[in-house]
């Protein structure tokens, strides 16, 4: 039990009930303000309704009492009436109220996506993209029952509590005090109850995530525990994690299951002492039966929203934890944005200028080091080095997925920062060292480099990269479905795909971050081929370990700690005695030939 | 229906807790049903009748019932909640183990968040069935019928006349479970949809920012949202329809109740201690009509829930072991492919594959991607089972072979390094959790990961994977091969393991190896001729079939597609 659930704990407990956060939340009623005042009006109508009908019956029993039935078909009349009312309140509130909450919602979750849509690299850095799909998801539903009924139901409960008392008082104050009598106490328990309960519920939500954050890693990491057989220790695992949620569960609630009964209890009580003194006053001070029935029935009544508030504010508490999640993402502001006075970047020729760039991730580690260099528009770059050098980091600010931090930048003599980010990057492409595929036809996948390109294009570009023949072998040819993890593909496969895409777009800059490490070596002849044809007018990075790769580049730079460590042409580079690249041909030519006996 | 009985078949184990609850549920009915009644006794025998010394044992009586009534509620409450958590736990776990039973193929054809939501989602909503729905229907059932039989006792004529509205609220529920059923599926297939569209744009989001794609992604997001508002909008339509009509039928029992009363009190037929009951119990039989739609909602949704875990669990582990699996005593690590073929999903993955790797031997696979390389090797762990021809280990058929100890003798490195969150020395003991820390960093030394991992923060107690620190490609690879090299196997499989490591770490990690390993039997799948030319067998595979084989020197004489490879490579490997 080596491997425990120290660091699985997924969000720490959540801070009170944040009354601003709440309101903001409410903007996005707004648009709807007509149809939830609507709602509402319906609501309190039919709450009316619902305590008028115990009225009718009590005065029906007293004409009945007294043999007068007179009056009965009016109250029958009534009843009927109410009941339609109703009727139509109740459906009308569940379209408008549900209509106006989620419609609320959908546009929060949009919002959500857009935001993050707009968040640049450094923000998924340290954001797992599980984690985000909670928020966008699972937190924006969980808002759902507030935005529909809670906040609704709430004043609504409150008007019926307060109408129940005003009407009791009429009919009768003195019972209704004597009923009501032990209430303060009650609430007094109940609010005490309530700090306890939000904790207990606390750790339950905490260890459910965490449960969540087990089974996710343990599926997406389902093939190396099989490998290795680890499938029993996971088990047990799982099985602790699952206990503590049982645990947990329980006792918390038993606090909830205590609730109702000790709030019936305390009803109880007070229609006892009802029934004691109302026979009492009957005798005393005329006290007729009809009204001690309606108080008795209204007393009744009381409990039931009295329960609903007190529920309420724990699930108030809920939301208030997803919906601070989710503002914790609105509320971050992409480090990377047009500057505002921005200006497109007009068609480029390619020329890539770095002046003294300086570049650290974190603020404390310096990943690049006054870096300075010049290259010509339609030239190949190979960065070389070994890894964590730098040269990823380089490409990265190429393409602006994270700000210099200090230095400039510059293509065609522009700033990068002054530029509108996506001018720029429609006009250069960058494969990654792991090609994804999004789930879609192969056709759907490449099309993504652009849009509008015809089949014939998307054709051609898979027959550049020599990705046409194996598409073709695919079942469906270039309709085959494909998913997420291109599991039917290999990762040569998907690699090629990626390279169509790229290609497609008809980039002036195209960066290549190691996109050819999983391709056999006749596949990547091939695509070296065509590459040399495509790479004619468009300048480009290549980040490779192979050298055979690297040596027909224009420019090959060796990059060491940050910095470049040298320059220059293959045939440049190998000359420098002692030089860098030149003991990294050395070791791989020895490589190539060892043991060669 | 069939679903239904299977889940009250898994609740078995719980009978006697069952049966307890449900007989303190019937405590808790009686008692509210028979407060109408004692009611009735207070204004016929002390109001009307004037016996005021019958007052306060009547008071007494109702509290007493009330404290059976609310202590019994506290008990069996807490009692659904056990059966239920226990349950849903039994059920979790059982699954969780059921799913790592599950073969590749499974995880080829499932995606994760699809998994996720239904050992989540779902199977919450099945325990909710059982400590809410269920509980619920029955009490609701029970108050229905026993109010019916009060009332019955208590006037039968303004009963019948209530009943006449139930064959409405039968038909109307049946129809309203009908239209919401396939609606609720929808919706959940709907969220599904959105759900993946999510978690890939962000999976991707590199792509999407290197192609400038966001506005591309937000509008299908958004038709995908807009999408699961018309099916959720749609339900609610379906609901509004139907609750208000319900909540109108039961209210409207109440004037139906007047009408027969005043009619009986014309006729003198009924007293009015009697009608002040009958009107207490209509309000506790109305009240379950009111609660059915809630009731056929949450039942409905369960069930389908339900439906999609029974799913998983019916799905049979394709990949068992024989009752009388063998072991061997030791493992040497000596293959024999015996014309294998292989299909997936009816397409020929390998084709008539024969070759043997005696112990010790050295066995390097090429080819062009999609070839099949991977897949060979993954036959070795019988992670997918072969039909055609045989594949032995150490002389016996891995199909006799007991699964998980042939598992531990092979060493696999995969293609995509996975790791988990965890400490980078807790990952590389992945396979042999009580490992010390020397041979953890023996086995680091041997990947040629110690370094790196020595200038980590908290070196070896770094947290890595998705809630941990990131490591680069190479280093991934490193602690992967690491790890298999930890649980010391009989067959060491390196799938294109170092393609992330550059030449010379590469060319360290081979010297490494071949002193660990002297013994064991490698496979190596690669596309650089360095990695291979030393292996005692190499393979070139082609759409599936061996086209050629031999050694390093016997390939260049044969002239064939590996010597190209290699004028290829050397070519361009430039002599200085």
């Amino acid at each position: 039990m080596a491997r425990m659930i120290r660091q699985l704990d997924d969000e720490a407990l959540e801070k009170p009930f944040n009354k601003q956060q709440f309101f903001r939340l409410l903007q996005y009623l707004k648009p709807y303000k007509k149809k939830i005042l609507s709602a509402l009006l319906l609501m309190l109508i039919a709450a009316l309704c619902s305590l008028a009908s115990p009225y009718l019956m009590s005065r029906a029993i007293g004409s009945l009492q007294n043999k007068e039935l007179k009056y009965i078909p009016f109250l029958i009349a009534g009843m009927v009436l109410i009941s339609l009312i109703g009727y139509f309140c109740t459906k009308y509130r569940i379209r408008w109220m549900d209509t106006s909450g989620k419609s609320a919602l959908a546009t929060l979750r949009e919002d959500l996506f857009h935001h993050i849509q707009g968040m640049s690299f450094s923000f998924f850095d340290t954001r797992s993209a599980g984690k985000l799909l909670v928020r966008v998801i699972n937190d924006v539903n969980s808002l759902n029952e507030l935005f529909t009924n809670g906040i609704v139901n709430v004043l609504i409960d409150c008007v019926t509590l307060v109408l129940l008392l005003v009407i009791m008082f009429c009919v009768n104050w003195k019972l209704t005090l004597i009923g009501l009598c032990i209430m303060p106490l009650l609430i007094f328990i109940l609010f005490k109850l309530k700090r306890v309960m939000r904790l207990r519920w606390q750790r339950v939500r905490v260890k459910s995530s965490t449960m969540n954050g087990y089974l996710h890693e343990s599926l997406t990491g389902m093939r190396v525990t099989k490998a290795f057989v680890r499938e029993d220790e996971n088990a047990d695992t799982f099985r602790n994690v699952n206990d503590d949620i049982r645990n947990n569960w329980m006792k918390a609630v038993t606090i909830n299951n205590a609730l109702w009964p000790a709030l019936d209890m305390t009803g109880v009580l007070g229609t006892v002492l009802v029934y004691i003194f109302g026979v009492h006053f009957m005798q005393q001070d005329g006290l007729v039966l009809a009204d001690l029935l309606l108080l008795i029935w209204y007393l009744d009544r009381f409990w039931m929203p009295l329960n609903t508030l007190s529920n309420f504010y724990n699930s108030l508490l809920t939301a208030s934890a997803s919906m601070e999640r989710i503002f914790e993402i609105m509320d971050t502001p992409s480090d990377i944005q047009d500057a505002e006075d921005a200006k497109p970047l007009p068609p480029i020729e390619g020329k890539v200028t770095f002046d003294h760039v300086t570049f650290s991730y974190d603020r404390e580690k310096t990943v690049l080091k006054d870096v300075s260099f010049d290259i010509e528009a339609g030239k190949t770059v190979a960065l070389v080095g070994p890894t964590g050098a730098g040269k990823t980091t380089i490409v990265n600010l190429l393409s602006r997925f994270y700000d210099a931090t200090q230095g400039k930048v510059m293509i065609d003599g522009h700033d990068i920062k002054t530029v509108q980010l996506d001018s720029m990057r429609k006009q250069m492409s960058v494969m990654m060292q792991d090609s994804f595929i999004f789930s879609g036809t192969i056709m759907e996948n490449i099309r993504y480099g652009r849009l509008d390109a015809t089949d014939e294009e998307v054709i051609q570009a898979a027959k550049t990269v020599n990705a046409h023949e194996f598409i073709m072998r695919q079942p469906q040819g270039y309709e085959t479905e494909v998913n997420e993890r291109g599991a039917s593909l290999s990762a040569g496969q998907k690699q090629l795909i990626s390279f169509a895409r790229a290609l497609l777009n008809d980039p002036k800059i195209l960066i290549l971050d190691e996109a050819t490490s999983s391709v056999d070596t006749q596949t990547e002849m091939i695509i070296q081929k065509a590459l040399s044809e495509l790479l004619k007018n468009r300048t480009s990075f290549v980040i490779a370990h192979r050298l055979s790769t690297i040596r027909n580049a224009d420019v090959i730079m060796v990059i060491r700690d940050g910095q470049i460590a040298e320059t220059g042409n293959h045939e440049e580079l190998i000359k420098i005695p002692g030089g860098h690249y030149r003991s990294l041909c050395e070791a791989q030519y020895r490589f190539m030939s060892a043991d060669e006996d | 229906m069939e679903t239904i009985k299977r889940i009250l078949r898994a609740l078995k184990p719980y009978r006697g807790k069952i049966v307890l609850a449900m007989l303190l549920q019937l405590v808790v009915i009686f008692t509210r049903l028979i407060s109408p009644y004692v009611t009735k006794r207070v204004v016929n025998d002390v109001i009307t009748a004037h016996q005021y010394d019958m007052l306060y044992p009547l008071c007494t009586m109702i509290l007493v019932l009330a404290l059976a009534r609310v202590t019994s509620a506290f008990v069996r409450g807490m009692l659904y909640e056990r059966i239920s958590q226990n349950y849903a736990w039994d059920l979790r776990t059982r699954l969780y183990a059921h799913l790592e039973d599950m073969p590749h193929e499974f995880y080829d054809k499932h995606r994760v968040g699809e998994i996720m939501s239904r050992m989540t989602g779902d199977l919450d909503g099945v325990r909710g069935l059982i400590a809410y729905a269920f509980n619920n229907a029955f009490d609701n059932a029970l108050c229905f019928v026993g109010s019916l039989i009060f009332m019955l006792s208590m006037s039968w004529q303004v009963t019948l006349m209530v009943l006449a509205v139930t064959p409405i609220i039968a038909l109307m529920s049946y129809r309203f479970r009908k239209t919401i059923r396939p609606l609720f599926r929808e919706m959940r297939e709907q969220n599904a949809a959105l759900n993946t569209r999510t978690q890939e744009n962000l999976a991707g989001m590199h792509v999407v920012k290197a192609f400038v794609r966001e506005d591309h992604e937000e509008k299908q997001f958004k038709a995908e949202n807009r999408k699961k508002l018309e099916y959720d909008l749609k339900a609610t339509w379906v609901w509004s329809n139907f609750v208000p009509f319900m909540d109108v039928l039961s209210s409207l029992c109440t004037p139906i109740t007047l009408v027969g009363s005043a009619i009986l009190t014309a006729m003198d037929m009924i007293d009015i201690g009697t009608l002040v009951g009958v009107t207490g119990y209509i309000w506790m039989l109305t009240n379950p009509m009111r609660q059915l739609s809630n009731i056929i909602n949450s039942v409905t949704h369960a069930v389908t829930s339900a439906e999609k875990l029974f799913y998983y669990e019916d799905l049979g582990a394709s990949i068992k072991e024989p009752q009388n699996a063998r072991t061997p005593e030791t493992f040497r690590g000596h293959v024999v492919f015996d014309h294998v073929t292989f299909s997936y999903d009816n397409q020929p993955v390998l084709k008539d594959i024969t070759f043997e790797a005696k112990p010790g031997q050295t066995i390097a696979i090429m080819g062009a991607t999609g070839s099949g390389k991977s897949t060979l090797v993954t036959l070795l762990g019988r992670f997918y089972d072969i039909q055609k021809g045989t594949l032995t280990i150490d002389g016996i058929d891995v199909k006799k072979h007991a699964l998980k100890p042939l598992r531990r003798q092979i060493g696999y490195v995969a293609q995509e390094s996975f790791l988990f969150s965890d400490t980078i020395a807790d990952n590389i003991r992945y396979g042999k959790p009580t490992a010390d820390m020397k041979d953890v960093e023996k086995s680091a030394k041997v990947a040629q990961a110690k370094e790196f991992i020595d200038h980590m923060p908290s070196g070896y107690e770094t947290v890595v994977g998705e809630r941990g620190l990131g490591l680069s490609g190479g280093q991934k690879q490193r602690v992967a091969i690491a790890r298999a090299v930890m649980i010391d196997p009989a067959i060491l499989i390196l799938d294109d393991s170092t393609s992330a490591v550059d030449m010379e770490t590469e060319y360290l990690i081979q010297q490494e190896l071949k002193e660990v390993l002297k013994n064991r039997t490698t496979f190596v799948i690669a596309h650089r001729i360095s990695s291979v030319k030393n292996a005692d067998l190499i393979l070139i595979l082609k759409d599936g079939e061996i086209v050629e084989r031999g050694t390093h020197k016997e390939l260049i004489k044969q002239g064939g597609i590996y010597k190209q490879m290699v004028d290829d490579q050397m070519s361009s490997a430039v002599k200085v």
